[in-house]
């Protein structure tokens, strides 16, 4: 087996070893503190008493269980990196202040039209913070080794950054 | 182990089997969960429990709570006799833990099941690790360009199953997707459930899927 092939054996690991949750969730806030955008969720945290929680998960995701209440989840044996990390923590933040603003999910029993049309905006507005944040810190030498744009294209998130900038670029 | 007894197998595990809790008895596994200090907080007015039964242990089931209030909806597994509570967090250490509590019973119709079950919920450091049964039914074949599907296709050696009496173990042999690459290599698959691997060679490289292979499949049924 070459140096190159993946190893089967990495699945057997008991996880790999990680920061506290404590400094992980402290050095990314401290990182959005760097970028306006990022500021706004910071202090929407402090001023709301928003508790930030990570989680294992199978899959990297973040969820939002009641409105003062975050998680971000990854999995241990295959952490996200600490961009990542910290544009899921802006992803979630932004979530958590669209339900404090009062835009919140419909009713489980609400008309399909209303959950998508809601649900559409709620997501659009997130990716479009998300892709702020990621290129406010972009522009910051300090951050380049984070490759934030990167990042949120490896998230699936790359057509919305290819709109986000060409408005920019327009504005 | 043949091919009918292979296909037999895969039933064992993957036909739709989850039951829905009815709202009262939810609301109990709910209750058990958040007694826990670590839990993730799920909302009773919108959250859905369901379970099915795994056929290698006798009294842990696995449960599947899904909270419908967010979008996309936000899901967790847990391993349970119904007292206790074992999160599914990706990693073997709770699938190895019941392992031990509810001590495993493997068999050559129940290995593979078992095996499907570990790598759908166990990740390595390069992501999700997937076993080819049928190349032309791996999930999202249809992504990758014509002469990739056919480069899997042709790369495919089959699955077999044999059992070590002396060693009280099963060796798995077959194709496996990790780390953007197909791998040939045997599975020994101890009787306590452990697992390692064995003779590992790469088969194919540069196969990327756009999701992970179990984000739909494992949640329908």
């Amino acid at each position: 087996m070459s140096d190159d092939t993946p190893n089967l054996h990495d699945i057997l690991k008991p996880g790999q070893p990680l920061p506290s949750d404590d400094l992980m969730i402290a050095t990314a806030i401290d990182i959005l503190n760097h970028s306006p955008h990022g500021q706004q969720l910071t202090d929407f945290v402090s001023v709301n008493q928003i508790s930030i929680r990570v989680m294992s998960t199978p899959q990297p995701t973040t969820y939002l269980p009641e409105s003062k209440l975050v998680y971000v989840g990854f999995n241990r044996n295959n952490p996200v990196s600490p961009s990542r990390f910290v544009l899921m923590l802006a992803g979630i933040l932004r979530e958590a202040q669209q339900e404090s603003a009062g835009i919140k999910h419909p009713n489980l029993h609400a008309p399909m039209q209303e959950h998508m049309k809601v649900s559409m905006a709620k997501h659009e507005d997130k990716v479009w913070y998300m892709c702020t944040v990621a290129c406010e810190l972009n522009d910051q030498d300090i951050f380049t080794e984070y490759k934030f744009l990167d990042e949120l294209r490896k998230m699936g998130h790359d057509e919305s950054l290819a709109l986000y900038l060409k408005q920019e670029r327009e504005s | 182990m043949t091919n009918g007894n292979l296909a037999a197998a895969d039933r064992v595990y993957m036909q739709p089997t989850w039951t829905r809790l009815v709202r009262e008895q939810a609301h109990k596994v709910l209750d058990k969960l958040s007694g826990h200090k670590d839990a993730v907080v799920f909302s009773k007015e919108a959250t859905e429990v369901a379970w099915r039964n795994l056929p290698f242990y006798s009294h842990y089931k696995l449960y599947r709570l899904v909270n419908y209030a967010t979008m996309p909806t936000f899901s967790m597994m847990y391993l349970s006799n119904d007292e206790e509570f074992i999160t599914v967090d990706g990693t073997a250490g709770p699938i190895y833990t019941v392992n031990e509590k509810d001590p495993i019973r493997l068999n050559e119709m129940n290995v593979v099941p078992y095996l499907d079950f570990f790598f759908s919920n166990v990740q390595g450091s390069e992501g999700d690790v997937f076993l080819i049964k049928d190349p032309r039914k791996m999930p999202m074949l249809d992504s990758l360009s014509e002469g990739q599907q056919q480069s899997v296709i042709s790369s495919f050696k089959p699955l077999s199953v044999s059992m070590d009496t002396v060693q009280h173990n099963f060796k798995v042999s077959g194709t496996l997707y990790y780390g953007g690459g197909l791998l040939s290599s045997t599975i020994i698959v101890a009787h306590d459930g452990k697992l390692s691997f064995q003779d590992q060679s790469l088969l194919l490289t540069g196969i990327h899927f756009p999701y992970s292979p179990y984000e739909q499949m494992w949640l329908e049924g």
